[in-house]
């Protein structure tokens, strides 16, 4: 599950550009995806972008490691089984936690798009999303806070 | 064998009372036909110009088998005992006619020939081997016969061979084809007819005075006018068969025969000798033309019938045909429908499943591009990256080529099908949506002896139907409750799948409507989904059941015979749609 694993980015190749560097690099990134794939390779990307990465893969095994972990930028699916990537906020912020979230969705029925008022528009992505598309939204998310 | 049963007893004295009614029946009418034949014979020899008696023998024997030969026998024997022949003689003449009857029957039943004159060659065989040739066994064995009794002097044998002859032939010309014929009355003549047949012969009686009695009017060539009565004889033969043709020519044999015994029309002129032959060739001309014309006239209405009823034969198949044809495209065309809806109720699953690959795919290419940046390229790392990129790939392809084969439009078609591996494709497409409505998908499947015979994409949707219906059922209980299991199962030649939910209870009224068109309780559903599904099972020759289950919710069996099964024979694309069953 964690990966811990921590590559030095020298250099971002991403067209926005060196300012996002300093924020994200170095930072914990928390994943919870139920799909392999998906967070294998969320996992890498972030990583070799230089932050480090935790994976889970059900928002119950997040939660239930939640007291002991750093603050970090939580990347979040919405459709787990169990408990959804939206009950997951409502459960940090009900427990006075306020991390900078992005939410990914894999499906677009309607319904997603309440989620994207309730997290922000621009910390909403549909999968497949760009990779530049999520490293902003992570930009934004972390300046918020 | 313990002795008779009592039904072997009645079998038996069923038979002896036919047998008794058809030897009666045959006794009288040859002593009948045996007296109307000595009213015109020589009184010294029991020698007529006509000689039905024989005719009468010879249907007999065709008609009733050698069974009636000592019937035919005795009535003979009886008949010429009395006559003024002395008694072995008689006995002689009734051995010879029954020997030649036989004789001629027999040939003709070697020749295959029917009672019925139904085709022209029964009529040649009968004219010929009947008429012709069967005479001419009798008239020497009878001649032979009077000679040794010293009743026909040497001198006149060949003339008495000639008469015994020509008697016996023009008897079976006459009275075979009645008494061969009569019991066709109905279908030949028959009541309806009738009248134009009674019209018939009363205008054919009108040449029969014209040439046989004198009236004084036609003194000159009334010979010539002899072959007048040849129209009316083709007319019956024509409109009334066989038998039509029979009465009619005995009508105008009985004029002629009257008539020239009392020294009126053509054939009064000569010697009794000439007379007599005269008057056989002159019944023998009738009845051959009416015979042959009769068998000619059968059996072409018999070809006619034949050819009509083959077309109505092969319209009506031909329009079995196109109205199969229409119900399979009608099911085919339904049963795409029924997919297309499954596929829009799907449509999220559908795009989410996409999507993950290609969301992974996306990012596993920027890191490889950011990895190809790096001096040295990271080689291992790379590859690793490149090969999650291929595998993704690989995944959202099969996710579109099974939805594609869901929906793909063609006609039914039939090749093995393998159950197991058609619900594994289904319960792959519907397991995300099932884990994702917290429904526990149960999958136990059992091992096939063979194939179904059928269509892989149609069943597809019945067993995707089946489970998309059962996580409906549940996917609003309470967590505990969320339970779907599949099974399949292949006792003997039959594969079932089975689908097993613990949705809510369900009606006894609800049960009923379950596979109705259009009857559904769910919101946006067309209600086609199990109508569908009845009718692609019913089209592969099986049964599509529900039975509701004890503790709530429904199982739904889908039973198919295996492939090479009696009951796989012949699965038709061209069912009924079982819409309504």
């Amino acid at each position: 599950m964690i990966s811990p694993q921590r590559t030095e980015v020298t250099r971002i190749v991403m067209g926005s550009g060196e300012k996002d560097e300093p924020l994200l690099s170095g930072r914990i990134v928390y994943i919870v995806d139920d799909d392999p794939s998906v967070r294998n390779a969320l996992t890498r990307y972030l990583a070799v972008m230089g932050m480090d990465v935790m994976g889970f893969d059900s928002a119950e095994e997040f939660l239930a490691q939640l007291a002991g972990l750093p603050a970090g930028l939580l990347i979040v699916d919405m459709q787990l089984p169990g408990i959804c990537g939206l009950q997951l906020i409502r459960e940090m912020a009900r427990a006075g936690i306020h991390w900078p979230t992005v939410v990914i969705s894999g499906s677009h029925e309607g319904h997603e798009d309440e989620v994207a008022l309730e997290v922000g528009p621009d910390r909403y992505l549909r999968k497949p999303f760009d990779a530049e598309a999520l490293l902003r939204a992570l930009h934004f998310a972390g300046i918020e806070e | 064998m313990g002795g008779h049963t009592n039904s072997d007893l009645s079998t038996r004295s069923r038979h002896l009372r036919s047998w008794l009614i058809q030897a009666s029946v045959v006794f009288i009418a040859y002593y009948l036909a045996g007296k109307l034949g000595q009213a015109s014979a020589e009184r010294s020899s029991n020698l007529g110009p006509l000689w039905p008696a024989y005719g009468i023998a010879l249907a007999a024997l065709l008609r009733l088998g050698n069974r009636m030969i000592p019937v035919v026998a005795a009535s003979a024997f009886l008949v010429a005992s009395q006559s003024p022949v002395p008694i072995v003689a008689a006995a002689g003449q009734a051995l010879s006619t029954t020997f030649a009857a036989f004789c001629g029957s027999y040939l003709l039943r070697r020749l295959s020939f029917d009672c019925s004159f139904a085709r022209l060659r029964d009529s040649v065989a009968f004219v010929t081997v009947g008429a012709f040739l069967s005479p001419v066994i009798s008239a020497s064995l009878g001649t032979a016969v009077l000679y040794l009794a010293g009743i026909e002097p040497y001198s006149h044998i060949m003339r008495a061979w000639l008469v015994y002859w020509m008697g016996d032939g023009t008897g079976v010309l006459l009275a075979t084809p009645l008494a061969l014929s009569v019991s066709n009355f109905r279908s030949q003549i028959g009541l309806k007819r009738l009248p134009e047949y009674v019209a018939l012969n009363v205008l054919l009686l009108l040449p029969c005075f014209a040439i046989f009695v004198d009236s004084g009017l036609t003194e000159v060539g009334r010979d010539s006018l002899t072959f007048s009565v040849l129209p009316f004889i083709m007319w019956a033969a024509i409109r009334f068969g066989v038998l039509g043709t029979a009465l009619s020519t005995i009508l105008v044999a009985t004029v002629a025969t009257v008539a020239t015994a009392h020294g009126e029309g053509p054939f009064a002129h000569n010697e009794t000798f000439t007379n007599a032959a005269l008057l056989d060739v002159f019944y023998a001309v009738l009845s051959v033309t009416g015979i042959m014309l009769a068998a000619l006239i059968a059996e072409r209405t018999r070809a006619e019938e034949q050819r009509d009823e083959l077309f109505r034969a092969q319209a009506a198949s031909q329009a079995r045909e196109e109205a199969e044809k229409d119900a399979a495209l009608l099911r085919d065309k339904l049963a795409h429908l029924g997919r297309v809806d499954m596929l829009n109720a799907l449509s999220g699953t559908l795009a989410h499943e996409i999507n993950q690959p290609l969301a992974a795919i996306r990012l596993n290419t920027e890191t490889a591009i950011f990895f190809l940046a790096k001096q040295p390229v990271p080689v291992d790392e790379l590859g690793a990256v490149l090969g999650d990129i291929r595998e993704d790939g690989k995944r959202a392809g099969d996710v579109l080529k099974q939805a594609r084969a869901l929906l793909k439009k063609e006609a039914t078609s039939h090749q093995d099908v393998d159950l197991n591996s058609a619900v594994q494709d289904v319960a792959r497409l519907l397991q995300f949506s099932a884990s994702r409505k917290g429904i526990q998908l149960d999958i136990v499947l059992g091992s096939p002896a063979k194939p179904i015979s059928g269509d892989h994409v149609q069943i597809q949707q019945v067993v995707m139907n089946l489970l998309m219906n059962a996580c409906e059922a549940v996917e609003k209980r309470e967590p505990s409750l969320r339970h779907v299991r599949l099974t399949t199962s292949f006792p003997g030649h039959a594969a079932i799948v089975a689908v097993t939910d613990t949705g809510p209870e369900i009606s006894e009224e609800a049960m009923g409507h379950l596979f109705e068109p259009f009857y559904t309780t769910k919101q946006g559903g067309m209600g086609l989904g199990l109508a569908i599904c009845r009718s692609i099972v019913h089209a592969h020759k099986g049964t599509l059941t529900a039975i509701r289950n004890p503790n709530g919710g429904i199982t739904f069996s889908a039973e198919f015979p295996l492939a090479g099964s009696a009951a796989s024979e012949n699965i038709e694309s061209g069912q009924q749609v079982h819409i309504n069953s």
